[in-house]
């Protein structure tokens, strides 16, 4: 940030570059205002909330507790808990969703025919709500009627197996729900990388096939450092799309067994909406929100993404 | 200057594709199955039966209104993206006041403000301004939501539109509403054809707007619909399917039809 | 510099913050207000009619399942004879959602003026909000309306003597059901002891059944066993009290012996070892059972309709304990729905009369074509009479029936019972129990915890 704003400042000292055409700050405001009004106004109302005891019903208005449900979060082991199963989430998310989307995506950038049929086919996942990829993979896990029966059968498996009890211990029902996340947002991201690859000039690989470089070698030192920025974007879309997920852990397991799979969002529904006290529930929502929005301000910042805010003078 | 196929790759796709299959054909075979039939079968079964019933049944229960509603709601929140997002694209990409770097941060933040934690006060506000259970109401919330996602893939976008168009317009003297409506909305089909499909999708799968904002039967979408078949006591597994593979369809034909489009968006999106 | 740009953001942010926390506060008064202006208005008493409500409409809220093809059929009926319109609108199908919308409504003009309950517990926090109209004066003008239904079942909703709710859909009691083909292969009868169950799990596991197929996904279905162990051991009675708040009930002796005989079928492997994997909703549970690799599943009486195949499937009570200090017969499950009434419904006179609906015999019949049993004095004689039924739906329900009228006490589910927003946490209890998170005496704690809260 500080940076750019140097150059920006030392661009309009230079006087050379026009402003005119430049649209100005009422531009965004339409836009602005609307998301304000149905999202930020909302949001407040929520923080405020977090101040109060209620229960949902406005007959009965909220009443200002000050800080009780601030100093229950703290002790909340439930709620530490349920950070650490959102962190979990989210290291698995980003440690299978981006190797996996970046490879099969470069490979779907080839000029190849059968490829781009081939990519067609990947995105397919992404046209069914999540709901529906839910329920779809909630009767494949059953360990009766699922697919653990059938490996058992194929297989000659002993009764009890490491695939008969996937949502009964926490380990493989996080593992099951980042399979899903896989599943069904990869193509997503796949199709951005592809998209990305696809931009990245032919004369690159060209001079460095002269210079004898393998594939191996012309992806770590080419593809790689070109989609640098497709990289932050795509993880930035993924982190916070498993940071606020619910729909997956509402269907699958209700947060089980015994809250191993409950992430913040379900734990703010099960503590606020379920539980019907939406003071606590506001609480937790703003917790999940401060640190939403940390972690992604903390990778802007990283990875200079927010440079991209400016114009592109400045590059 | 092509290389040998590279089959290491080619495996991995394979089976990467095989992995995206399989759930597919389980459930289109099971949509066109009796329930007795997979229940017998189970998941992996190959497919011994060809029924309509499920579908049938879908739409015996209103899941033709239904997808209507949907179709409506999708339409909806796509007009008010599209006519919303390109001007705040735009300003952010070539404003160069301080506070269009607000509203970027601002839209970061929206991006990690979940549905569910704001239905409570947002069932308030949509109630006040007399919207509740309309359409209107659904459209409104849905589309708002969608926003700071397609402002930041639009704008990615935008950012590739060189500095010297935009100088050359300029030195003919064109405003900010010239320069937009000459140089960027053209240049810029592909990543507003992406924050078509992006805004669809999102309306498409909207579950919780809808389930709070509506109340009446004849406003229900296509995804409460499905709620339909998950009785609150048992469930019909192929007819869930077979409401499952209906909302796919349309939302595949609009991929088919804007594929090129949307891929040529994407394309923006990580910038260079 | 970076400090100074945050702190901008953040000061935007608070002073919209506030600026929608004032829009809220305004809002919310001024909808309060409102609705006390009618209270002057002769009707029945507790009676504050909104005039913002739509007119010569009155709205029923109902569960968007299958059962609610009989509220639409009633409300076309009524429709023919009343100027003031029935509107059903199909709400959520799970029942938490299904609260949530009533409870974000209620006293808007949006609200429902008829809407669903679960029981008392439910419906507290409107009582509180003073938002459910008195259903006395409706009673006293007809009778019947409290007089068609079970008494057992009618008072569940009666609250300091006043009535909040007419029973409404079907009595859902809880029972064994069995797969007769695996029991006749194993030789068995259908177990009607404890220690007869307990010897019979070892000689399922033998023919490579699953004893007792359970949905522990739901974490629900584990309930019912502590519910039915606990009726056996200290009776219903004693459980109310545990479940009002007495603490000694949850400490007792009973209490833990109760805890042992459940823990003793478990770890005889009686659920099968993966029984947290299986789900109720997704056919899981009912699937086994129809399928035969199951042999016995405690469920509700919903359960013959999920099933769907009734070829092999059979039904009893659950097992007697000996030694326990239970009486005989005494039931667990859920009672019924309720109709719940808003107090500021515009038009009492249409509610009323369309509240009749419940107990008219065209009503009894479509519930009864659904599977359920209407918790009305003469379902009985509907279901004997009636020419669509089959032979095996009228032995389930002539079995249901029998069950809860012979029945001395029928104790609401647990997570019915306990306050609205410990529902969640008793279930969560039972299902930690079941998979060993928590042993004996954390249970106690914690249903000791549950049942303290207000």
């Amino acid at each position: 940030m500080h940076r750019l704003r140097t150059t920006e400042r030392a661009g309009t000292k230079r006087g050379g570059r026009p402003s005119a055409g430049r649209p100005n700050f009422v531009w965004s405001l339409p836009a602005l205002l609307f998301f304000a009004f149905f999202s930020v106004v909302p949001l407040a109302v929520a923080i405020y909330l977090s101040f109060t005891s209620y229960q949902g019903i406005p007959l009965l208005p909220p009443e200002w507790i000050g800080l009780q449900n601030w100093d229950r979060l703290l002790t909340d082991e439930g709620l530490h808990k349920a950070i650490y199963v959102t962190v979990a989430l989210i290291v698995l998310a980003v440690v299978t969703q981006v190797p996996i989307s970046l490879l099969i995506g470069v490979w779907a950038a080839g000029p190849q025919r059968n490829r781009a049929v081939v990519a067609a086919l990947y995105f397919i996942p992404l046209l069914m709500s999540t709901a529906a990829i839910t329920v779809l993979f909630a009767s494949l896990v059953d360990p009766n009627f699922g697919i653990p029966a059938t490996l058992r059968e194929i297989f000659n498996l002993p009764v009890d197996n490491v695939f008969s009890n996937l949502l009964g211990n926490s380990t493989t029902a996080l593992g099951v729900i980042a399979f899903i996340y896989l599943w069904g947002s990869s193509p997503l991201h796949t199709l951005i990388y592809q998209a990305g690859a696809r931009n990245i000039p032919e004369v690159l690989y060209q001079a460095a096939a002269i210079d004898g470089a393998g594939r191996v070698r012309q992806f770590v030192s080419i593809t790689v450092p070109m989609l640098r920025n497709t990289m932050v974007t795509s993880t930035l879309i993924m982190v916070v799309g498993t940071f606020t997920s619910f729909d997956i852990i509402l269907l699958l397991t209700r947060g089980g067994p015994s809250g191993g799979t409950s992430n913040l969002p379900y734990y703010m529904y099960d503590q606020g909406i379920a539980a019907l006290d939406f003071g606590y529930g506001s609480a937790v929502a703003t917790i999940l929100i401060v640190i939403a929005t940390a972690t992604s301000a903390v990778m802007v910042k990283a990875t200079g993404y927010d440079k991209m805010a400016g114009t592109q003078e400045g590059i | 200057m092509r290389q040998r196929p590279n089959y290491l790759a080619g495996a991995f796709a394979g089976l990467w594709l095989l992995i995206i299959l399989l759930p597919i054909y389980i459930m289109v075979r099971a949509a066109f199955e009796s329930r007795a039939t997979y229940s017998e079968n189970g998941p992996l079964g190959l497919p011994t039966e060809f029924t309509l019933e499920n579908f049938r049944y879908a739409f015996d229960n209103g899941f033709g209104r239904y997808m209507l509603n949907t179709g409506i709601v999708t339409l909806g929140t796509v007009l008010i993206v599209v006519v919303l997002v390109p001007p705040l694209a735009f300003a952010l990409v070539r404003g160069q006041s301080r506070w269009t770097r607000v509203s970027f941060q601002s839209m970061l933040f929206g991006l990690a403000i979940p549905a569910q934690v704001v239905v409570i006060p947002l069932n308030f506000l949509i109630t006040k301004v007399g919207l509740y259970d309309t359409l209107i109401g659904v459209i409104l919330p849905t589309a708002a939501f969608t926003i700071p996602l397609t402002t930041l893939v639009l704008s990615s976008s935008m950012r590739e539109i060189g500095n010297e168009l935009y100088e050359a317009m300029a030195l003919d003297g064109a405003g900010p509403v010239r320069s937009f409506l000459r140089l960027v909305l053209p240049l810029s089909k592909g990543g507003i054809a992406t924050i078509v499909i992006f805004a669809a999708l999102q309306a498409w799968n909207n579950y919780l707007l809808p389930l709070t904002l509506t109340r009446s039967d004849d406003l229900r979408v296509a995804t409460l619909g499905l709620g339909i078949f998950r009785q609150e006591y048992s469930l019909n597994i192929p007819g869930i399917m077979a409401a499952i593979l209906l909302t796919v369809i349309p939302i595949l034909l609009l991929y088919i039809f804007a594929r090129r489009a949307l891929v040529r968006g994407l394309m923006g999106v990580g910038g260079k | 510099m970076k400090n100074t740009r945050a702190q901008r953001v953040l000061t935007l942010g608070l002073s919209i913050a506030l600026a929608g926390t004032v829009a809220a506060c305004g809002s919310s008064d001024s909808g309060t207000s409102d609705e006390g202006s009618g209270s002057t208005a002769s009707g029945p008493a507790g009676w504050r009619p909104n005039d913002s409500r739509p007119e010569n409409e009155i709205h029923v809220l109902v569960l968007g399942d299958a059962a609610a093809s009989a509220e639409k059929a009633a409300a076309d009926r009524f429709n023919k004879t009343s100027d003031v319109k029935v509107v059903i609108d199909t709400g959520a199908t799970a029942g938490a959602e299904y609260n949530t919308t009533v409870r974000t409504q209620i006293g808007t003009p949006n609200a429902p003026d008829i809407f669903m309950s679960w029981g008392a517990a439910g419906i507290a926090p409107l009582l509180k909000a003073k938002a459910l109209l008195p259903l006395d004066d409706f009673i006293k003008e007809d009778p019947k309306l409290k007089s068609m239904f079970v008494p057992s079942v009618f008072d569940e909703e009666v609250v300091d003597g006043k009535s909040y709710g007419i029973p409404m859909r079907g009595v859902a009691p809880e029972f064994m059901y069995y797969n007769k083909k695996v029991l006749d292969k194993a030789g068995l009868k259908p177990a009607t002891t404890w220690d007869e169950l307990m010897s019979q799990v070892q000689t399922l596991k033998g023919q490579n059944v699953i004893p007792i197929g359970l949905a522990g996904a739901d974490k629900w279905p584990q309930q019912i066993w502590f519910q039915y162990v606990y009726a056996r051991e200290i009776g219903n009675d004693q459980v109310a009290k545990g479940l009002a708040g007495d603490a000694s009930v949850w400490e007792s002796d009973g209490s833990k012996k109760a805890l042992a005989d459940i823990r003793s079928l478990i770890d005889a492997g009686a659920f099968g070892q993966n029984f947290a994997s299986v789900s109720y909703g997704g056919d899981g549970s009912a699937a086994l059972l129809r399928s035969g690799k199951s042999a016995y599943e405690l469920m509700g009486s919903w359960h013959y309709a999920t099933v769907g195949d009734a070829k092999d499937l059979g039904w009893t009570t659950f097992p007697t304990i000996s030694g326990g200090a239970g009486q005989e017969g005494e039931i667990v499950g859920n009672l019924s729905n309720y109709y719940n009434v808003s107090a500021d419904t515009r038009y009492p006179d249409t509610v009323r009369d369309f509240l009749k609906e419940l107990y008219s015999p065209d009503f009894q019949k479509a519930e009864l074509a659904l599977g359920n049993l209407p918790p009305t004095t003469d379902a009985a004689q509907f279901v004997n009479s009636s020419k669509k039924l089959d032979a095996s739906t009228k032995d389930h329900l002539t079995f249901v029936s029998g069950l809860v009228n012979d029945a001395p006490t029928f104790q609401l589910s647990w997570d019915q019972t306990v306050p609205a927003s410990q529902q969640v946490a008793s279930q969560d209890a039972a299902a930690d129990f079941f998979n060993g998170a928590i042993d004996a005496d954390g249970f106690i704690k914690k249903m000791v915890q549950i049942t303290s809260s207000k």
